[in-house]
Order: C-alpha cells, then sequence, then structure tokens
C-alpha cells in the first residue's frame, strides 16, 4: 500500500482518495492540495538547479528601470460577440449561462423580442442584440452558444451571444468617442470604439430604451 | 506581524515583512574580488547598484547554491539615520508566516542578528534582527 509521504503518493492515492485503499491523511483533507505533504513536493520544484538561459532572462529583467504604471481611470469591460464584437460594462453582467430553450409568445411580432427563458425559476425577457443594433433581421438562434443576464436599471433581460471573449481593462483615455450623428444601427448604440475600431463600447441605455419600445403592445 | 521565511540549510529565518521591498529571484551579480567574502556582488536592481549579502556565507560559511529557490530579498537596511538599499541572498525563499505571538528574546555575543526565537508549524524559526545583521565592522567593510 502507498502510505502518505511516499514519492509521488497522490499519484498512487489519487488527489480525492477515490482508490482503494484509501490514504488516512485524505480523511482530514479532503483533496491532496490541503496536505502538507503535496505542498512541500510542489516547494521542492523550486529546488533545482538553475539554467543559464532562465538566470541571464532575469537578470535583465531585473536591470530594466521600474515601467511606470499609468494611475488613470480603467474600466473593466465584459468584451463579446454577437453579431459584432462588442463591449460592456462588467457590472452590468448578472449571469452567463449556455443557451436555454426560448419559449416564444404569440402575438410578438416585433424581431428583437425572442421569447422568454427561464432562468432561477424565472421567466425573463429575452431579446436579439443584433436585431436591436441592426446587424441583421431575423435571429439566427443555433449560432448562439451563450446567453448572459443584464441588469439594466434594474431590469433584467436575457442576451444570447455567440462567443464571450471576457474581461479586459481598458484606460479610459484609450476609449475613442464613436460618432453619434448616426440615428440607426450599430453606430447609434456605440458609446465608444476599442481596439482599433474593432469592438464597440454600448450604451445599455439606449438598449433598454429600445427593448422597451419592442415590448409595447400594438 | 508578516514574517518572510527564508531557509538556510534547513534552518528557518524570520524578516519582517515590513522591512522586505521585494523579493526577486537569483541574477547574476557584478563581482567585487577585492570585496569581503559575504559579500555575493552587486546586483543591478533597476538601474542602481545594490550590495548583496550572501547569508548562507554569513552564517553557515557555505555559499548558497544557483537554485530556482534561491532569491534575493531587497531590503530597507536602516544605517545612521537613514536607510540604504540593501540585498540578502537566501534559498527556500518561499512562504511567509503571520506571526500572533511573541518572539522569545535571546541575545548571543557571536550572533548579534538573531534577536529571538519561536516554534511555528513545529519548527524553531529564528528572527532576524536587520539592523544587526552586518557587525559594526562589517558594515564598515560594506558600505565605509
Amino acid at each position: 500500500m502507498t502510505s502518505p509521504g511516499d514519492k509521488n503518493c497522490w499519484r498512487k492515492i489519487g488527489v480525492w482518495g477515490l482508490e482503494t485503499p484509501r490514504c488516512e491523511l485524505l480523511e482530514l483533507h479532503l483533496h491532496c492540495r490541503n496536505c502538507a505533504v503535496f505542498r512541500n513536493a510542489g516547494r521542492e520544484q523550486y529546488n533545482r538547479e538553475i539554467e543559464p538561459e532562465y538566470l541571464k532572462l532575469r537578470t535583465e529583467e531585473l536591470s530594466q528601470p521600474p515601467r511606470r504604471v499609468d494611475k488613470g481611470q480603467k474600466e473593466s469591460l465584459m468584451v463579446f460577440e454577437a453579431g459584432a464584437r462588442l463591449a460592456l460594462p462588467c457590472e452590468l453582467f448578472r449571469e452567463v449561462m449556455k443557451a436555454s430553450p426560448i419559449y416564444k409568445v404569440p402575438h410578438f411580432k416585433h424581431p428583437a423580442f425572442l421569447g422568454l427563458v427561464a432562468h432561477n425559476g424565472r421567466l425573463r425577457v429575452c431579446c436579439s442584440l443584433p436585431v436591436i443594433l441592426g446587424l441583421s433581421d431575423r435571429e439566427k438562434e443555433a449560432a448562439f452558444s451563450f446567453m448572459v443576464i443584464l441588469e439594466i436599471q434594474g431590469e433584467l433581460i436575457i442576451f444570447p451571444v455567440a462567443k464571450l471573449e471576457g474581461i479586459k481593462r481598458y484606460q479610459s483615455a484609450s476609449i475613442k468617442a464613436s460618432l453619434t450623428t448616426e440615428r440607426e444601427g450599430l453606430f447609434s448604440y456605440s458609446r465608444g470604439l476599442l481596439e482599433n475600431n474593432a469592438v464597440h463600447l454600448l450604451d445599455e441605455n439606449k438598449i433598454l430604451t429600445s427593448i422597451k419600445g419592442a415590448l409595447r403592445p400594438i | 506581524m508578516v514574517y518572510l521565511v527564508l531557509e538556510i540549510d534547513g534552518e528557518c529565518y524570520g524578516l519582517n515583512a515590513l522591512s522586505v521591498t521585494e523579493v526577486t529571484p537569483l541574477v547574476e551579480l557584478e563581482q567585487i574580488h577585492e570585496g569581503p567574502e559575504f559579500l555575493a556582488g552587486l546586483l543591478n536592481y533597476r538601474g542602481r547598484p545594490v550590495p548583496v549579502l550572501d547569508l548562507r556565507r554569513m552564517i553557515k560559511n557555505k555559499p548558497c547554491e544557483k537554485r530556482y529557490c534561491t532569491r534575493i530579498v531587497i531590503v530597507e537596511y536602516p544605517r545612521t539615520g537613514r536607510t540604504l538599499t540593501l540585498g540578502l541572498m537566501a534559498q527556500k525563499v518561499v512562504r511567509s508566516v503571520r506571526v500572533t505571538q511573541e518572539f522569545s528574546p535571546m541575545e548571543l555575543r557571536n550572533a548579534p542578528y538573531l534577536g529571538g526565537a519561536m516554534v511555528e508549524r513545529g519548527r524553531i524559526l529564528h528572527c532576524l534582527t536587520l539592523d544587526k545583521i552586518l557587525s559594526p565592522k562589517q558594515a564598515l567593510e560594506v558600505f565605509g
């Protein structure tokens, strides 16, 4: 039997202790990552002879004068894809989930309104960003693999998105103001441009106004 | 109090984290051939030369080995009313501890840099007193 402390014991015992006989230390630690044997083995990894290339690289790095940290205002934005590369402030995002079925609502014919989606036991309005932004006329639902739940002015609204690139931090100064003269289409919802004009930072309030318009009973 | 733990041949030495500016990996040092033995060399620390002491040489009379866990701890060394930047080279600088109890005081004539000791996780942890790490004679050899 492998006893704790043997060489590579976690490989034989299994980090969750699912193998039998079970490691007695796992009763206490649950997973090897909490165990001192595992931790010390990890630290021993550093106890190796240093390679000359690594030494050289570090020497070079440490000899550089300190980089000036730009302390300007920063914004955390979630960058995602829905018809185009778009961004919205992180704090609007309540949840990201796998695409769920959309229940159609009869007699609501507005193309931006896709239907209702069950989320945490409640039905929420699901709208299409590409349609609102004028990027496509009709939603291609199959292309969307995720749904994001946004909270705009207290309203929870679900949007299908194709891809989530992740949270990025931008200097507020690096966000270019976009054209505001447009009255329709993507640019009318765009608050700024990022990454060489490839990403549009959207104005969430305009989107909400547009959704409210789409949901108005005819 | 948070202490940075430096290991020298299996013995643990704690350095008050308040005096630590940075922990850097081991880098190539400019050798000083006429300098004292415990002086490992001069470090180009972001464009400034900083003397680096070899703690293993000072305590164990053996130089530090060149390993990934060998680190240079950049500290502010108090000397005659001002602070000087100093590097301390030690091995296995990979963890810090939060100390709530007091170190039991200690004063040794041959090792004035040991300010006390305590038991931490079943091991003795010596407290390094930074301002006594160099004897007056050694300090003169490094800083003049």
